[in-house]
């Protein structure tokens, strides 16, 4: 789609970062992130994000990869 | 060797004992500087012993330049020989004073000597239950007017629990407080002041008595800023008890702890209410608390409070010194034990007479006080304070006592007895009384705070001769307002000085003024 | 007995002032007054048990919200057995006291009490603001006053002159009787202790201050003292200039959460005043500068009341009928939906409007706009607790109803200002700290209530902001390994396994305050006597606000609180809980109304296939069951060009919502922007369609405050612009092409009833019979829920989660080492759209920066100089206020005026799990500015 990474995608990044570094009980991380992620986000946002991890993969952290294999 | 007393009351320095005893000192003498023995138109009261306790020969109205001349010697006039077989002390029956006029205030040695402490240790091998139940078998009654029985008001206070301070956690320190009233504000009233500088250690005792009946552990001392002396003696006697282990941590190496302090109040009259005291005491404006709740429930800070005055305080060493039957056994009726009365006004010998209850006041004022000053006739005697009601001279038949005196339309107050002789302006001592409430007045309540100023304004337009029967009904309507209506005895008890006066001598108020003297 | 006539307690009429405060006691009394016995509890005055009997005893000073004070002397009586005549107002009831209310001898003593009185004031009636609402008057006509025999020579106060200094309210001396009434209003309701009494006897004089004007003095306005007056000497302004109010209707505060009942006083459809209601369930008869007296925004001449279109925001607005500009919204909204699909759209819903109103928006959106793209400005605020409390408790909403703070042995204040905020709920929570509870404030700054009279917090802890739950873990710490935990309350309430899981984590040294002091800022020794002294309370009781919310961990600091607090045992009674400060007069409502993307009406998630499905059914369209776009989401689509037209109702964005550049962009981006408000604010420079909003005044519906209290708001006046607000979501809705044909605002609360469980029992003829109700109401709980979670949590057990700390990416640097901290003052209301347009500027022209001393000198800034304030998203100007409230290395403001910027220099950081912004943390650097900016 776009190739500069738009303010849009920057918040994707941020936000799914950082609820993968918040989540509080930290066991079953990722798994936490994906249930948050199909709580909060439209399904927009969650492709998006996935696109992102295929695009940029070096952006987000292993737990959000691993919460979007889990979510797969 | 010999010594001399020069006393330290106030009442003497105004008279130049400090000059006095300076004028000794030069001479190379010994000088005690005791309290006063309360024979006010005396002083200063020069006397000599031979030996520090031995007895005492004296020399009224001493002065320095005399001194300076020549050691006084038995051959002056005014050598007054010894003083104890002075009729004017002989006659009287000494528990409260008993060392004041004896001792050196802030001699600790010499309080202990005449007798101090005895009842602290007598209290202290009993039960607080015992001690309060010795000082209501003694009758007796609250000295600062209202005459409530002590032993039922510290009955009230040991009952109760200790409280934090209102406004602080549960979890807060816990205390019950002795508070002493010692804002002397009456006019013609002195007894407290010259305790407290003839005998500070009396009073301390007092209350450490007082403590340990009720459970307290603090005191406070509510002194008015007019008597720095007795501030100054009562303050140092605080220290020094504190040496002694008299004040503290395990008094007398009991369990007991208590200590006391001293809070100056700021030249308001209302202050002597207890609860405007507390108030005070508190930090805030001197203004009446309506009761309930009780000081003895929710006193100072919201605790338990014992509130006495100085003299009933003072009462209470020697009554467990000697005994509560002992003091139950003088006085009359429901008036039992001594009183400390005050002479003074118009009168040629003003000064302490502590004697039983039931006494006249005829007594008090002819044989004691040997009539007027001016010499001329008396006319009127106000006993009880300013608030208290006048009598005309031919009604001193009257016990001086709590009921008898309110029987006769007077109060025994805090046992001031002022003389007026005959130039006196009924009419006028009135309009004082008025005046006396709106200038002390707290404000608080209505009949109080304005009813004091419509008063001195009718009583004015009496005197000027303007509708004087309307006004005169409408004066009477007045008090009636102002006595039941009033919240507290400032407003309650000011119409007793003005209908006294207009019912026993309304001619002074038929007239317009006329010039007297 | 059985000549006697038993009263019925449950006969008397608790409106009217029964002259001294209830008594609280299970022991009985029976008493006669004038011959009828009543039963009172034990401590009841004479007075108050006279009142209760219908034998109403003339009084001045006394009033039943004050303590019985004595001092007018009007109220005596006679008892039989006892000497005199004694204050009915300061004489308990004693078990079978026979008193005596009217008799001769009292009536000749209060004749001449009022004798005395009236002796000292003005005898013009006639021409009195007070005339015919006088208390005074009245009592002269009770007792039967007819002459005054003193005369009018005499002293007295009529050369007195008036203070007129306060814009809402006179001070006339001249009138003035010393019944105290103010002065104790003050103190004992309002707990300010700005009026005194001065001198005594008769010069004593009400003072404020040390005898200073109102304006000048400490007074904070809060009307307890003009409510108390019993005579025109404090009197509202407009009633002088109005004249006494001739109708009256009952109505619901829109300024803060704490949601104060009020009673609008008329003269035709013009406010004289909005006075307190005494009976009130939120503020007990008690207001502030706000509720009291800032209303006048509702007919200010700023407000728009015509609909208006413009093609494009380069346009000038054009009015034009509500049919027009309906249509002309409809059009374009259904155009982009057609172009850009259902996601392209959306809307925000506000907490300054109705329940009622909310909820069209919300159900306009997802039912006619086809999309679950609803947001609140709730998100910029109060997000993090509904998601905390929903995931420990099991329901976003705070446990307690403010009444419960009267029960509290420790109260910790943490991130919220009460006494500027919520300022009638804050004189309720200073009240008991007078009386004893211990107070734990957990603030970057030295809020008033620190030090305030007779209140001085036992434990401040002057955190850094952005460390809220690195303290919150040092105080579990403490209470876990002090063996402070209530381990019978936890074993029988709570989810063992993750209690377990939060104690061990919570044990580890990491947490201890020792460990966490450096980054805290906090000595170890301050956080452990505080965690003791709240563990070991008794009741303790946590009061928080935005300073725990808008946070990067705003909801994991919620969650911490809730972890506390049920370890401790302190949730399910009187003076415990958990407790928001809400913001907004309807942040509860306006959450409670489904206005999140996620869920529905009532916190069920819009995935849920059975509440789903109800919904559908009752609406009669198919629902989506994904969630929906946040508004920050909303805003970064639109900068990508995929959202391109929004709703907004009452919010504006432009001014409250973090890094304005980043707003503004996203709105000039947009196709159709609607603002539904009552002014043009700054979100409608980028609208294309205006449809005016409706006041409070105008209103009919419910506001929910912050303890879930559903009050009613009625219609004062007649609406200005022609429609409710309602009503115009509803011909959008229609225009549209799905009509939602309510025909009054308690229809649509009959729907939100029957779709929602805990709102089962809600109907508006219900709240007008109880006065207002606390959801859940439903068959359970028909007259609704002060305190929640007694037997058991909503969601069953209580479920512990732990709470690592993790540092805000907004950290303090070289280039901007200050970390700037914002928050609310009294007299102002967030971005000030209501209180700017009023007198309350006279108390706050402008924000200003507050600063400690240390930071000033070292950039050579001085009191009242003029800086530049930068951060990494922007920069902007202020004067500085030289402050010891904040630490060094911190400086704050509020965000009052839009001038100021504020949210032009936050950043767009926010809270992991609810996108709540991080308003409470950004890191700054000032330096000295030549002059204001233009």
């Amino acid at each position: 789609m776009t190739t500069a990474p738009s303010a849009e995608h920057q918040r994707l990044v941020k936000m799914a970062n950082q609820i993968a570094s918040n989540i509080p009980t930290r066991t079953e991380v990722a798994a936490q992130v994906g249930h948050h992620l199909r709580q909060f986000w439209t399904p927009g946002m969650r492709a998006a994000l996935a696109q992102i991890a295929d695009d940029t993969p070096e952006q987000l952290s292993p737990e959000v990869h691993a919460a979007l294999e889990g979510m797969a | 060797m010999s010594v001399w007393f020069v006393p330290r009351d106030a009442a003497a320095r105004s008279m130049g004992a400090d000059a006095v005893a300076a004028a000794l000192e030069a001479r190379g003498e010994t000088v005690v500087r005791n309290g006063s023995r309360g024979m006010l138109w005396m002083e200063p009261l020069v006397e000599r012993a031979d030996e520090r306790h031995g007895p005492r020969v004296g020399w009224r109205n001493m002065t320095a330049d005399a001194i300076h001349l020549a050691l006084p010697n038995d051959q002056s006039e005014q050598y007054v020989g010894a003083v104890d077989e002075l009729d004017y002390l002989a006659r009287q029956n000494r528990w409260i004073y008993e060392r004041v006029g004896i001792t050196d205030p802030l001699d600790p040695d010499d309080y202990v000597a005449h007798g101090g402490l005895a009842g602290l240790k007598n209290a202290l091998a009993m039960s607080g239950d015992a001690v309060v139940q010795a000082v209501t078998d003694s009758g007796l009654r609250g000295r600062g007017g209202a005459g409530f029985p002590a032993g039922i008001k510290w009955r009230t206070v040991a009952d109760q629990t200790p409280q934090p301070h209102a406004g602080e956690s549960p979890s807060a320190d816990r205390h019950k407080y002795i508070c002493v009233n010692a804002d002397e504000g009456d006019s013609g009233t002195f007894a407290d002041r010259m305790l407290m500088e003839g005998d500070p250690f009396c009073l301390l005792e007092g209350m450490t008595i007082a403590a340990h009946a009720v459970g307290a552990d603090r005191g406070f001392v509510y002194l008015r800023s007019e008597y720095p002396d007795a501030v100054a003696t009562l303050q140092a006697a605080i220290w020094i008890a504190r040496e002694q282990g008299w004040l503290g941590d395990n008094i007398l190496d009991s369990d007991l702890c208590f200590d006391v302090e001293i809070r100056v109040g700021a030249g308001s009259y209302v202050c002597g209410e207890e609860t405007a005291m507390l108030e005070s005491l508190e930090g805030r404006r001197g203004m009446v608390r309506a009761k309930p709740p009780l000081p003895a429930i929710k006193g100072l800070f919201g605790t338990p409070t014992v509130i006495n005055n100085v003299l009933t305080i003072a009462s209470v060493p020697s009554i467990l010194a000697r005994g509560a039957e002992a003091y139950a056994a003088l006085g009359q009726n429901r008036s039992l034990g001594t009183q400390v009365f005050q002479l003074a006004g118009n009168i040629a010998q003003g000064g302490i007479v502590e004697t039983a209850f039931g006494i006249t006041a005829r007594e008090l004022v002819e044989d004691f006080g040997g009539g007027t000053r001016s010499g001329r006739p008396l006319r009127a005697v106000q006993i009880g304070g300013p608030l208290g009601a006048y009598l005309s001279a031919d009604k001193l038949d009257v016990a001086m006592e709590y009921e008898a005196l309110i029987a006769a339309g007077g109060m025994i107050g805090h046992g001031g007895v002022v003389l007026f002789d005959d130039t006196v302006n009924m009419a006028e001592q009135a309009r004082f009384a008025m005046d006396f409430c709106v200038e002390e007045s707290c404000g608080k309540c209505t009949p109080c705070r304005i009813g004091a100023v419509r008063g001195v304004e009718t009583i004015d337009k009496i005197r000027a001769g303007k509708d004087v029967t309307a006004n005169t009904e409408l004066l009477r309507d007045l008090c009636d307002v102002m006595t039941h209506g009033s919240l507290c005895a400032m407003g309650g008890l000011t119409p007793n000085p003005v209908l006294s006066a207009l019912n026993q001598f309304p001619e002074d108020f038929a007239s317009p003024v006329i010039a007297t003297g | 007995m059985n000549m006697v006539q038993q009263f019925d307690p449950a006969q008397v009429d608790m409106s009217r002032d029964l002259g001294t405060p209830g008594a609280h006691s299970d022991v009985m009394v029976n008493v006669f007054i004038d011959g009828m016995a009543v039963s009172v509890p034990e401590g009841t005055s004479v007075m108050r048990a006279a009142a209760m009997v219908g034998a109403d005893i003339p009084k001045l000073c006394a009033t039943d919200n004050l303590n019985a004070f004595g001092s007018c002397r009007l109220c005596l009586v006679e008892i039989e057995g006892r000497p005199g005549t004694p204050a009915s107002c300061t004489t308990p009831c004693q078990e079978g006291m026979a008193v005596h209310t009217q008799t001769p001898r009292l009536d000749k003593l209060r004749k001449g009490v009022m004798e005395l009185y009236i002796s000292d004031h003005p005898l013009d009636c006639l021409t009195c603001p007070a005339n015919g609402d006088c208390e005074l008057q009245d009592m002269a006509g009770a007792v039967g006053l007819r002459t005054v025999r003193y005369g009018s020579e005499g002293e007295n106060h009529l050369h007195k002159g008036k203070d007129e200094s306060n814009p809402y309210f006179t001070f006339d001396a001249s009138k003035c009787i010393v019944c105290s009434r103010c002065v104790r209003a003050c103190s004992e309701v309002q707990g300010t202790f700005a009026l005194t009494i001065a001198g005594r006897g008769f010069g004593s004089e009400v003072s404020p201050s040390e005898q200073q004007p109102f304006l000048d003095s400490e007074c904070v306005s809060c009307g307890a003292c003009v409510q108390a007056c019993p005579t025109a000497t404090l009197q509202e302004k407009s009633v002088i200039e109005l004249g006494v109010p001739s109708r009256k209707v009952k109505t619901t505060c829109a300024y803060c959460g704490v949601g104060c009942s009020f009673v609008a006083e008329l003269r035709g459809d013009e406010v004289v005043r909005m006075v307190p209601d005494k009976q009130g369930g939120a503020n007990a008869g008690h207001s502030c500068v706000k509720g009291r007296f800032a209303w006048g925004y509702a007919q200010h001449q700023d407000r728009v009341t015509t609909p208006m279109v413009r093609d494009s925001i380069e346009d000038e607005w054009r009015p034009v009928a509500w049919d027009e500009a309906i249509a002309f919204a409809a059009e374009r909204l259904n155009q982009i939906k057609a172009t850009h699909g259902v996601d392209a759209i959306g809307g925000i819903t506000s907490s300054r409007c109705t329940n009622e109103e909310v909820y069209v928006v919300q159900k306009m959106v997802r039912a006619a706009f086809g999309t679950n793209n609803v947001d609140t400005c709730a998100r910029v605020c109060h997000s993090p607790t509904g998601y905390g409390l929903k995931q420990t408790f099991g329901t976003s909403a705070g446990t307690q109803d403010f009444a419960s703070v009267e029960h509290a042995d420790a109260i910790m204040v943490i991130g919220a200002n009460p006494t500027d905020a919520h300022p009638v709920f804050g004189s309720r929570m200073k009240r008991r700290l007078r009386a004893g509870a211990d107070l734990i404030v957990v603030d970057p700054r030295a809020i008033d209530l620190v030090r305030s009279p007779h209140i001085e917090a036992e434990h401040h802890l002057q955190l850094l902001p952005g460390t809220n739950v690195a303290v919150l873990n040092a105080i579990s710490h403490v209470i876990a390994t002090e063996g402070l935990i209530d381990e019978a309350f936890v074993a029988e309430r709570c989810d063992m396994a993750s209690f377990r899981a939060w104690e061990s984590f919570i044990r580890l040294p990491e947490n201890s305050p020792e460990t966490l002091a450096e980054v805290t800022g906090v000595p170890a020794e301050a956080v452990r006597a505080a965690a003791r002294a709240y563990a070991t309370a008794g009741n303790a009781a946590i009061y928080y606000g935005l300073g725990v919310t808008e946070h990067s961990q705003g909801s994991t600091m919620v969650m911490a609180m809730a972890n506390l607090a049920m370890a401790t045992g302190n949730i399910g009674r009187l003076g415990v809980g958990v407790n928001p400060l809400r913001g907004q007069n309807n942040v509860q409502g306006s959450c409670d109304m489904g206005s999140f993307p996620h869920e529905f009406v009532g916190y069920r998630h819009v995935s849920d296939d059975t509440v789903r499905e109800q919904f559908s059914t009752v609406w009669g369209v198919s629902l989506r069951e994904e969630p929906g776009k946040r508004i920050p989401n909303m805003l970064d689509a639109a900068i990508s060009g995929t959202f391109r037209g929004i709703y907004i109702q009452g919010e504006d964005i432009a001014q409250s919502d973090p890094n304005t550049q980043h707003v503004t962009a996203a709105l000039k981006a947009m196709d159709c922007v609607i603002v539904q408000d009552l002014f043009l604010n700054e979100t409608a420079q980028f609208a294309h369609v205006f449809l005016p909003g409706t006041s409070f005044l105008e209103k009919d519906g419910t506001f929910t405050n912050a303890e879930r209290r559903i009050n009613r708001v009625r219609p004062v006046m007649s609406s200005r612009t022609g429609l409710s607000e309602w009503e115009a979501t509803c011909a959008l809705s229609e225009a549209m092409g799905y009509p939602m044909p309510y025909q009054s605002a308690s229809e649509i609360m009959d729907e939100i009833a029957a779709l929602t469980p805990t709102f089962a029992g809600v109907s508006f003829e219900l709240l007008d019979t109880l006065g207002s109700v606390q959801w859940p109401c439903n068959e359970q709980a028909p007259t609704g829920t002060p305190i929640m979670h007694k037997e058991r949590f909503v969601r069953g057990e209580g479920q512990f989660i732990t709470t690592p700390y993790v540092p805000t990416d907004e950290r303090s640097t070289r280039k901007f080492p200050l970390l700037l901290t914002t928050g609310r003052i009294l007299s102002q209301y967030n971005v000030g759209a209501q209180t700017r347009r009023t007198d309350n500027v006279v108390w706050h022209a402008e924000d200003v920066l507050d600063i400690h001393e240390a930071d000033a000198e070292a950039r050579g800034v001085k009191d009242g100089d003029w800086v530049e304030i930068a951060s990494r998203a922007g920069a902007t100007r202020m004067r500085v206020r030289i402050s010891d409230d904040i630490p060094a290395g911190v400086v704050y403001t509020t965000f009052h005026h839009p001038v100021s910027g504020t949210n032009v220099i936050t950043t767009d950081n926010s809270d992991w799990a609810t996108n709540c912004p991080e308003y409470k943390v950004t890191a700054v650097e000032i330096r000295p500015a030549a002059e204001q900016p233009a």
